[in-house]
């Protein structure tokens, strides 16, 4: 048995160095012009390789971004045929209809309230809460660890777990916990009427914390431990601190966050889909959620062109406010160098 | 003496201020922990609980602790999907491995696609690679809404709706924040180690693979970490273009299942991995901060 490992492990070496050999003859073989233009990132070599590497990304870029963006645009304009089963040219009709319902439906009138008042809430309670959190672990408060691990857990439990917990948690165990305290108005908060969107708003920013903790913390952790020292001296307090040091060098990462969640006005579902399926009650609706149902499931591709159609009007509302936003951000916002 | 009293009254004054601001903190974090741990704990209890005892005890611990639940889940969950053959049910493992698979593929390819073209990008300066650094941040600033009906029709359109390979290829872009931070971790590497590599003989290629991307590992490992987080948590993609791959979110979008005890199985998986981890993915964020501003 020893006898037969070694003879194959001769023969592997052997074919190793035979394999070696050969590369090294046709490494010799090659053309003098060749090998020197290997190194150098000019040659002919790193061009073919620049372009080789690149082309599959940008072929990628090409069909699913520019293309699907295109192919929004001509969705919009047409209409979906029973018969045939085909998308046919229809005209302005579905931006019409949409604009329409948008001053009209009282389910996208209401879609609109919801939707600011959740970009609203998360722009004055949400945000503010997650950079004060992250200010206070960045201070390293006591039992900081620990918080950290909390904050950061519903990015990692799946949110349909979060979700689920807390409708369960407010159906089933709230309503009781409340009782001990003479409350007994808590019932089915998630389903009633008067009550159903405010509880998911709550959950909104309860959930939010994480992502943005850990950016804005370590953003933080960048400011200059010399500012501090020097404040101190003359009397800086933490609050002190907070808002003329700390807030102001952090802002560049704020106005990140601000830029790029103007869409969300748009996009935000607030979890409606994780806790009402397809179902979700009129008075809950958002832009993002409505949309969304709009398009998911096989019956509902008669949607596509107007759903393409409200997307794009969408856009052309959200791009400007982001690039004015970005605009004000960085010309109003504070700027400093360090 | 005068002065010497003034440096301790401002000293004083800052220690109170900051033991309020302490305190503050501190209680404002606790109420943070409280509400998210008792919905977390008491449904861990709940789930170790039988039907009556739930019914009859709703806040205390089990009278009889059970694996009943948890044992359910494998057993009776499943999803059935139709196809032309007939249907085909999954159960929990199978659905567990559905998710993994997609998870997993997603986060691979959503790391190393934006990590190998911003390599060239940040290394090989041409003035296409400013072209393509240029489409990241505007396509990055351009927010487009509500384009999910032409994605689903481009798909079916190449034939690649409900095919799992497919939709890796519709996820393999190199858009996003992840590319920037590539950029940013590769422009801070030297490229005198790939002229050494290059002295040497090795071809483009090798370098890319032996040199520079070993040097960037951290990064990566810790991106594919967060990809790999935020496809598990991601269920609505799955849901939509891959109607025959039911995913471990499938059951808790099925009204009729019984969905309790599955969360939990969620959960578990997912605290024991990740948490530990939670702070190893601060540094690259910086980074693609860093780029953003700039």
């Amino acid at each position: 048995m020893e006898k037969l490992v070694k003879a194959a492990n001769g023969l592997i070496a052997k074919i190793k160095l035979w394999f070696y050999n050969l590369r090294v003859k046709i490494y010799q073989k090659r053309p003098k012009s060749q090998k020197k233009s290997k190194g150098s990132i000019n040659g002919r070599g790193a061009k073919f390789f620049y372009a080789a590497i690149l082309f599959f990304p940008l072929l990628q870029f090409l069909i699913f971004y520019i293309f699907v963006n295109i192919n929004s645009i001509l969705l919009s304009f047409q209409q979906f045929d029973m018969v045939s089963g085909k998308f046919t040219f229809l005209g302005a009709d579905n931006f019409k209809a949409f604009l329409n319902d948008l001053v009209n439906d009282p389910i996208i009138i209401k879609a609109t309230f919801n939707s600011l008042t959740l970009y609203l809430v998360g722009l004055l309670i949400g945000l503010p809460l997650n950079i004060i959190f992250s200010y206070f672990l960045y201070k390293k408060i006591p039992l900081h660890g620990f918080y950290r691990i909390i904050l950061f857990l519903p990015q990692i439990i799946s949110s349909m777990v979060i979700s689920l917990m807390f409708k369960f948690f407010v159906e089933r165990g709230l309503p009781g916990i409340l009782n001990i305290f003479n409350i007994t108005n808590a019932n089915n908060l998630i389903t009633r009427a008067d009550t159903a969107f405010k509880t998911i708003i709550f959950y909104t920013v309860w959930s939010s914390f994480g992502t943005q903790i850990i950016i804005f913390s370590s953003a933080m952790s960048r400011v200059p431990q010399t500012l501090i020292e020097a404040g101190k001296i003359d009397g800086l307090t933490a609050f002190k601190e907070f808002w003329h040091i700390t807030l102001p060098l952090i802002f560049p990462t704020i106005t990140t966050f601000l830029v790029v969640g103007v869409a969300g006005l748009f996009t935000s579902q607030a979890g409606l889909y994780d806790f009402f399926g397809s179902q979700a009650p009129y008075h809950t609706y958002t832009y993002g959620y409505f949309l969304f149902v709009k398009v998911i499931g096989d019956a509902n591709v008669v949607n596509y062109p107007y759903a393409s159609a409200a997307g794009i009007i969408f856009t052309m509302i959200a791009a400007p406010l982001t690039l004015i936003a970005k605009f004000l951000l960085e010309k109003f916002g504070p700027t400093v160098e360090y | 003496m005068l002065r010497a009293l003034n440096v301790k009254r401002t000293r004083k004054k800052s220690v109170l201020s900051k033991s309020i601001f302490m305190i503050i903190g501190f209680v404002l974090l606790m109420i943070q922990a409280v509400s998210f741990l008792t919905p977390l704990f008491w449904s861990i209890l709940t789930s170790l609980k039988s039907n009556v005892d739930f019914a009859t005890n709703l806040f205390g611990l089990p009278k009889r602790w059970i694996l009943a639940n948890y044992k359910n889940v494998f057993e009776i969950l499943t999803v059935s999907v139709h196809t032309p053959q007939g249907s085909i049910k999954y159960f929990l493992t199978a659905l567990f491995l559905n998710s993994l698979v997609y998870s997993a593929g997603c986060a691979i390819l959503h790391t190393m696609v934006p990590c190998i073209c911003a390599y060239v990008v940040a290394k090989y300066k041409y003035k296409f690679s400013k072209f393509v650094y240029g489409i990241v941040i505007v396509t990055m600033l351009l927010p487009t809404v509500g384009n999910l009906p032409s994605q689903i029709t481009v798909v079916k359109m190449l034939g690649l709706f409900d095919n799992l390979v497919g939709i890796f290829i519709m996820r393999a872009s190199f858009l996003g924040i992840n590319f920037l931070i590539f950029y940013g971790a590769f422009n801070s590497i030297s490229w005198e180690y790939a002229e050494a590599g290059f002295i040497d003989g090795a071809s483009h290629f090798s370098i890319m693979l032996k040199v520079m991307l070993p040097l960037v590992r951290p990064t990566i490992n810790a991106i594919l970490l967060l990809s790999f987080i935020q496809y598990w948590n991601e269920y609505y993609v799955p849901m939509i273009f891959l109607p025959s791959m039911p995913s471990m979110v499938s059951p808790s979008l099925d009204s009729n299942c019984d969905v309790h005890a599955s969360r939990q199985i969620q959960l578990l998986e997912l605290i024991d991995g990740f948490c530990r981890r939670a702070h190893d993915v601060q540094q690259p964020f910086v980074r693609a901060h860093l780029e953003l501003i700039a």
